[in-house]
């Protein structure tokens, strides 16, 4: 059916919108369009023909069977042990967090329970800092992967890596963001970061959290709590 | 082939599958297990298919299909109807995938090989078979780019506006992408293929 040459190809714009009509994807006025042109241009009735055997071709499945169980598995188990890691991560639990103050009010025995807790919280933070304080004691070493306190102050956020992520990638993202790695990684993977500068942290959380987001190399990151960092 | 598992939306915009899925979200973002489940069997064959046929290897594909669905796991609350479901959920299989492609740098190395598709089957017709090989071989050949806007348009059936959300570019480098991938794959398949190119 190849008959015409390439250089007979139909150059107007209907033409460059076939293979939405083939897929049957376009609107009604560009399908109306289309099916003008498609009167008058034989060049086009015979791409249409071949179109839609390649993309009947390309829609023929195979009879591969892709196992999905084993991923599945792996999935859930991954979110099991983040969860475990960082209950905040939790779709519903980061969705509350994420909840306006004006809407969270609209249910205070959720409000007071979170206050005592908050309540008892600093109370064993403070507890646990002034213990550790007295303590003033330096470490005499370090390992790589050895737990860091991290300053009591400041925000903090909560951050998974890509597996095949290269060190000097990750130094350059926590650079342009001002971050450093204060802990990790825990069994799940997962790293707390703090500003470098935790003055300079003032607002800075949000764009910090969006920029890791954004990035390839980064699975997941979320403000960590926190009472969850001092505890820990 | 189950049907329920083959369902891109196909023929136009799906709305009865989209309205499915975007009540499969919202009940993952409130942390439905069963929900995410259900997402995950719905979308494993078509990107298990997809991601193969761009990376080559099946462990790759996984590995890609695995991470897009637990961001949807993570992000589900973060989907705001202002796309279909397909269209956000293959946009983030197509970026997670180009990274790999561009860390590994398997795209060169993908674009030098034969495409040998272990597909076959019993039930396959020997000459439905060699058209697929024949077809996949000359896809193979194509740029990235203009492969993808194939795949994308035939093979899923996303609307030109789609595939240039999913690829994040202008839609008119969409239809710039498929013109020049159409006319290269008629050389192609001309010059590789001519049996096959006649018989389309």
């Amino acid at each position: 059916m190849n008959n015409h040459l390439q250089s007979e190809r139909c150059e107007e714009e209907a033409a460059r919108l076939l293979p939405w009509h083939v897929a049957g994807r376009l609107d009604a006025a560009d399908t109306a369009r289309v099916t003008r042109h498609l009167a008058r241009c034989t060049i086009c009735r015979e791409d249409e023909v071949h179109e839609r055997a390649i993309r009947a071709l390309m829609k023929t499945e195979s009879s591969v069977d892709y196992a999905p169980q084993p991923g599945l598995a792996r999935t859930l188990s991954r979110i099991d042990e983040l969860e475990r890691e960082s209950p905040a991560s939790t779709p519903a639990i980061a969705h509350a967090a994420a909840i306006p103050a004006h809407r969270r009010s609209a249910v205070p025995w959720l409000a007071a329970a979170a206050l005592v807790q908050a309540v008892a919280l600093g109370a064993i933070g403070t507890v646990m800092f002034h213990r550790q304080a007295g303590a003033n004691q330096e470490p005499r070493y370090a390992t790589l992967f050895a737990d860091v306190t991290p300053p009591a102050d400041g925000e903090h956020i909560r951050a998974v890596f890509a597996p095949d992520a290269t060190l000097g990638a990750l130094n350059d993202l926590l650079a342009a963001n001002a971050l450093s790695i204060v802990r990790g990684p825990s069994h799940a993977g997962v790293y707390t970061l703090a500003f470098t500068d935790p003055h300079e942290a003032n607002g800075r959380l949000d764009r910090a959290v969006a920029a890791l987001r954004a990035n390839g190399q980064v699975r997941f990151a979320e403000p960590a709590p926190h009472d969850e960092v001092a505890l820990r | 082939m189950n049907s329920e598992d083959f369902h891109f939306d196909s023929g136009g915009p799906g709305l009865a599958a989209n309205e499915l899925e975007r009540e499969l979200l919202r009940r993952i973002s409130a942390g439905d297990r069963d929900a995410f489940r259900d997402l995950y069997l719905r979308y494993h064959r078509r990107l298990a298919r997809f991601l193969t046929r761009l990376l080559h290897r099946y462990a790759d594909a996984e590995e890609i299909i695995n991470d897009t669905l637990w961001i949807v796991w993570q992000r589900a609350g973060e989907f705001r109807n202002a796309s279909r479901v397909s269209t956000w959920i293959m946009g983030i299989a197509y970026r997670r995938a180009l990274n790999m492609i561009r860390r590994a740098a398997t795209h060169e190395r993908a674009m030098m090989l034969e495409i040998a598709e272990s597909e076959g089957s019993v039930s396959d017709s020997a000459q439905a078979l060699e058209q697929r090989q024949l077809l996949a071989a000359g896809l193979a050949k194509l740029p990235l780019e203009q492969r993808l806007v194939l795949e994308f348009t035939y093979y899923m059936d996303h609307s030109c506006e789609e595939v240039a959300e999913i690829m994040e570019c202008p839609v008119n480098t969409v239809k710039t992408r498929m013109f020049n991938a159409r006319r290269k794959l008629r050389t192609i398949l001309a010059d590789s293929a001519p049996g096959l190119e006649k018989s389309l």
